[in-house]
């Protein structure tokens, strides 16, 4: 028993060190002091983020990438909640189908999402822009906003909202009141992960921008180059966006639930299969 | 409340419209383009032919295509299953304490970016890379060995790397569904640890083993970034890497979208074929779809 909770505790601690070991390396190197990526890193110094900083194609990316996700993280959260009320509240084949029929574009690979746009685009003469950019992000981060809102919605007391309107209130202060309120974490979350997903798309993205570069973009064209130490600045800030949108997002929701916040997501993502 | 029928249609006209819209009509869109052909000034020629399948599927380098996508979707789908498992048990079951700021991490791993990571890995593992130097300044190796990039197997690696978080995640929901009682009941009544795991625990996390190992089956064989920066130039080609070069260096997009049907047809024969080996195995209850 004791040996085995042993082995069990040391693989745990080893596939963890596996999964941040890339994640610290990029940071670390993003703020190297020397420009070789060789062990140890040479003291530490901001030089890679003031060339990159520098650049007005950085810069630009940068924007794109701010502007999209915003634009995103709004419209699939709109659309999202409105169907997740319909498809929480509403029990019927049609909603049953919307529900599953939700949940395609994140089982096909971007790629095809990417190609198939390609295709519209080709045949509707849409040229590409920071539009089809969005359309792209949209269809993607729908289906996360639908299972958080969702689960929301189906794992909260429903009696506290019988209870408002025995008390003489009216469907719209129910709404307003109790139900907004009480999923209120849930659309926060939906939207911050939205945003993070948007940030970062690059599969898709590649085929609807066009002449449009976001900051992954950026990156893959950095890529294309031999090792580029002030890449290591730009992928940290890839990183450090999210990173620190989600922690805002999970600090905020465990003031706002009494339910432990990380739980939360990790739902979410079962429900998606 | 329940909805009145008009406002729940009303809620779920933007849904429709989006899968509609950008969904649908463009995969369907992608399908009659698939039974187009090119010119010689690389037109598209919207007449009917079945002739991109009949090369794609009679056409021996398509087959090594295949079979490398498998050879780098498989283990990546099969290595993050496992390391989930591992994870997320420990999480459900030893975490103790721990469980809530380990959650978080495994959360914040999961934001971690794709092309980052792609990137760091490049560091890591080239010649005059991090390991190379450690192993160096170790004295372990006096030359710089060429280790693992550009191969399949640093493929694999830098995949299961992005694809752990999500694995745990899913997994670790799954778990911690179980009733408690469950386990300890059939260690009360004789079973040992490995029969208790192999025939309580697995099944009951059978169906999200079911859907997160197609889940990373299809983006490992869909990617077509990871292959290209960290592959192997013989070794790595998948049907990602082949469907981006028909859009993007031969511009043959009818071919293309043609690869990316056979590809959907190959992941419906994954699903039945996973799903049958999982029954078989008793990981898959009779009745699931």
């Amino acid at each position: 028993m004791r040996r085995r909770s042993w082995v069990l505790t040391t693989v745990a601690t080893l596939l963890f060190l596996f999964i941040y070991l890339p994640l610290l390396v990029v940071v670390l190197y993003g703020f190297n002091g020397g420009s070789n990526l060789s062990w140890p890193p040479q003291g530490f110094s901001l030089r890679w983020f003031r060339l990159i900083f520098g650049e007005q194609a950085f810069r630009s990316g940068l924007r794109v990438s701010a502007t999209a996700a915003l634009a995103t993280a709004a419209i699939a959260v709109v659309i999202g909640t409105a169907a997740a009320f319909a498809i929480a509240r509403r029990s019927n084949r049609l909603t049953r189908w919307f529900e599953s029929g939700s949940r395609l574009p994140v089982m096909l690979p971007p790629l095809f999402i990417g190609i198939a746009l390609v295709a519209a685009m080709k045949t509707f003469a849409i040229d590409p822009s920071m539009l089809t950019i969005i359309a792209g992000h949209v269809i993607i981060t729908t289906p996360f906003v639908i299972l958080i809102v969702v689960s929301r919605l189906r794992n909260y007391d429903m009696t506290v909202e019988q209870a408002a309107r025995d008390l003489g209130a009216t469907p719209r202060m129910v709404l307003r009141r109790i139900t907004l309120p009480l999923i209120a974490p849930a659309i926060f979350g939906a939207t911050v992960i939205a945003f993070a997903i948007s940030f970062d798309e690059v599969l898709i993205t590649n085929f609807t921008s066009g002449t449009t570069q976001t900051l992954p973009l950026f990156v893959l064209s950095r890529l294309h180059r031999t090792i580029d130490p002030s890449v290591n600045a730009v992928a940290t800030i890839l990183l450090l966006v999210p990173w620190v949108v989600v922690g805002l997002a999970l600090l905020w929701q465990r003031r706002g639930s009494r339910r432990g916040a990380a739980d939360a997501p990790a739902e979410t993502f079962t429900r998606a299969l | 409340m329940p909805l009145s029928r008009r406002l729940a249609a009303f809620l779920l006209t933007p849904l429709g419209a989006l899968l509609l819209f950008a969904v649908i009509v463009p995969v369907a869109m992608l399908f009659a383009f698939s039974f187009f052909h090119i010119d010689e000034l690389l037109r598209i020629v919207p007449s009917f032919t079945t002739s991109n399948y009949a090369d794609v599927l009679r056409s021996q380098l398509y087959r090594t295509y295949a079979l490398n996508t498998l050879l780098i979707a498989a283990p990546t789908a099969l290595l993050s299953i496992v390391g989930g498992y591992v994870l997320a048990y420990y999480l459900a079951f030893r975490a103790g304490r721990a469980r809530g700021i380990l959650l978080i991490a495994i959360v914040i791993a999961l934001m971690g970016s794709y092309l980052a990571l792609i990137y760091s890995w490049r560091t890591l593992s080239g010649e005059h890379g991090i390991i190379n130097s450690l192993l160096q300044a170790a004295h372990l190796t006096h030359h710089p060995l060429s280790l693992i990039l550009f191969s399949r197997t640093a493929v694999v690696i830098a995949e299961v790397n992005f694809f752990l978080p999500f694995t745990t995640l899913v997994l670790f929901s799954s778990l911690t569904a179980i009733p408690t009682g469950l386990e300890a009941a059939a260690r009360d009544l004789g079973a040992s640890r490995t029969m208790t795991l192999r025939r309580i625990v697995l099944p009951l996390s059978g169906t999200a083993l079911f859907g997160a190992t197609l889940f990373v089956f299809f983006l490992s064989a869909g990617d077509y970034i990871t292959p290209v920066f960290l592959g192997g130039i013989g070794s790595s080609g998948t049907f990602g890497t082949l469907i981006a070069d028909q859009l993007s260096t031969t511009l043959n997009y009818p071919l293309g979208a043609s690869i990316a049907f056979v590809m959907l047809a190959l992941f419906a024969v994954t699903v039945v074929v996973l799903r049958l080996a999982m029954r078989a195995a008793g990981l898959l209850p009779e009745h699931t779809g």
